[in-house]
């Protein structure tokens, strides 16, 4: 059944691949979303400063690893409240 | 000494409301989360709506009498407190069982013109209380999902906002009982569970900014 996944909650699964180091195709298998979103998605997140990207692998920065430890926080509490962020 | 009690009331539920609005516009800022953005204005409205009734009650001891200005505060404060819990309810998904057509939309919103002024203050807590008693449902529906012990506090919480709703609705049948500043008590303690899982999140700032693209 396919779940409704919001775009924050996409931001913070591939912030977490991120954490290690990933390509697009990867996250994007992993995530179960299509290529062109999460290209998208690392694009913008990637303006931001929240991960950097060497070669074809996109990696957290620190910035982005504090946004990751707030949304894993929030995403806690959203769940807590019987919703998701 | 019950007027100074409910005052009492009041103030806790406005700075309980405002405390939980504040962390969860804490959340929506560093996490741009709309349900985070959601939960801020539920409680914000929430809290405002205490403090409104709260003036409107302080104004009511004053010798302008029933139908001043103090009323009309009172009632409105109830109806800024019903809007935070059409917020919690649409949250948890109240938008799929809304009318669809504009000719229900026009009915449904018809009664509210035929309705004394005296009876309004009694729809809106009986709506606070089908939205309340729809939002704890929903979330003890996610505690079986997920098994967060939290969805329980704030399903128990939600539970005690209906209730206090209730016996303070019906506290017209009752106006020299204690019903209306059990109901109150009953509030806050609602209130109470429902910070409960909120008073566990750390405080930062970081700035997000979703952008144009996705």
């Amino acid at each position: 059944m396919a779940v409704y996944r919001t775009r924050v909650r996409l931001i913070g699964e591939i912030m977490s691949y991120a954490e290690v180091g990933a390509s697009v195709s990867d996250m994007a298998r992993r995530a179960g979303a299509s290529y062109y979103r999460v290209s998208s998605l690392l694009r913008t997140l990637a303006c931001q400063g929240l991960v950097e990207r060497a070669g074809e692998t996109y990696r957290i920065s620190p910035r982005g690893r504090d946004f990751l430890r707030e949304y894993q926080t929030f995403r806690q509490y959203s769940e807590s409240i019987g919703m998701t962020v | 000494m019950e007027a100074y009690l409910e005052l009492a009331l009041n103030v806790a539920g406005f700075a309980v409301g405002l405390c939980i609005g504040v962390m969860s516009a804490i959340g929506y800022r560093n996490t741009a989360s709309p349900t985070l953005l959601r939960l801020s204005m539920a409680f914000i409205s929430i809290s405002v709506g205490f403090l409104a009734v709260w003036v409107g009650y302080a104004l009511e001891l004053l010798p302008s009498g029933p139908g001043g200005p103090g009323w009309w505060l009172e009632t409105l404060g109830v109806g800024v407190q019903t809007l935070g819990y059409f917020f919690i309810a649409f949250s948890h998904g109240l938008k799929s069982f809304f009318p669809k057509s504009r000719y229900l939309r026009g009915v449904g919103a018809f009664p509210l013109f035929l309705v004394s002024t005296v009876q309004l203050n009694h729809i809106l807590r009986s709506v606070s209380f089908i939205l309340l008693v729809y939002a704890a449902i929903e979330t003890i529906l996610s505690y079986v999902e997920s098994r967060n012990r939290g969805a329980v506090s704030v399903a128990a919480g939600l539970a005690m906002l209906a209730l206090g709703e209730f016996l303070g609705w019906y506290s017209a049948v009752f106006p020299e009982s204690l019903l209306y500043p059990v109901s109150l008590v009953i509030k806050i303690a609602g209130l109470v569970a429902l910070f409960l899982p909120v008073s566990r999140i750390p405080f930062r700032r970081i700035r997000f900014d979703p952008g144009p693209a996705g």
